[in-house]
């Protein structure tokens, strides 16, 4: 029972990290890059 | 009231299959985004990071809106903790009383898990909604950060407590099998 809620928990972490990697791809072709604090430290500049 | 009416009890409802699959899934969602926010807070990946975290708001919204509309009884409706059955049941644990803690014949460490539910609820909630409002807010992201630590150990203090629960049965009965024979392994 516990190997199998472990294993639901990393193949979901293994599909969301896929998901979550493929956003970053989109997003980084859209030029959102850098941390909420950098994107902040550009604007003021 | 006559001698052939029974007083009125209440009728415990039996959880269904479909509710626990949805429990597990659910579970499997939360931790998994969980585990990705955690390790993407890196500014190389801080879109996978934004992306796993409204993942897990997302997730624990969906859990309260459905813990409000479950019925009585179901696995999916999210109990309150309180002191005095959680007082009884550490007091069996450090006593040792495998009937009331998981032992065969098992249960009830319902006090346990309900307190369990409840800090991980909040504690991963106020991490991903102080995440989602440092979006807004940038000031927050420290607050975000400290809450997402917290968060962590509560998780892993969560995981560490189930394996040594579900481990603890297994070490009292192997105990019990060399305390009646302390020479031969077989009988």
């Amino acid at each position: 029972m516990l190997w199998k809620l472990a294993s639901r928990t990393l193949i979901a972490a293994a599909v969301i990290a896929l998901l979550a990697g493929a956003w970053q791809i989109v997003a980084g072709t859209a030029g959102e890059k850098g941390t909420r604090t950098q994107q902040v430290s550009h604007d003021d500049d | 009231m006559t001698t052939t009416e029974k007083a009125a009890t209440p009728v415990r409802r039996k959880p269904k299959a479909i509710e626990f699959t949805i429990l597990y899934g659910w579970h499997a969602v939360i931790s998994g985004a969980f585990i990705v926010a955690y390790f993407s807070g890196d500014e190389d990946t801080y879109a996978m990071h934004q992306f796993a975290g409204y993942l897990v708001l997302a997730a624990i919204a969906v859990r309260v809106i459905a813990a409000v509309f479950a019925p009585q009884g179901s696995p999916l409706r999210i109990r309150c903790p309180t002191v005095a059955p959680l007082a009884a049941w550490l007091a069996a644990l450090a006593a040792g009383n495998r009937a009331r803690i998981g032992g065969p014949p098992s249960l009830p460490r319902r006090p346990f898990f309900v307190l369990m539910a409840a800090a991980l609820l909040i504690s991963i909630g106020a991490a991903a909604a102080s995440g989602a409002t440092a979006d807004f807010v940038p000031f927050i992201e420290h607050l975000h950060e400290a809450l997402g630590e917290l968060a962590l150990w509560i998780v892993l203090g969560h995981v560490g407590s189930v394996f040594v629960l579900n481990a603890l049965p297994k070490l009292w009965r192997r105990s019990a099998g060399s305390r009646l024979c302390p020479t031969d392994e077989r009988c």
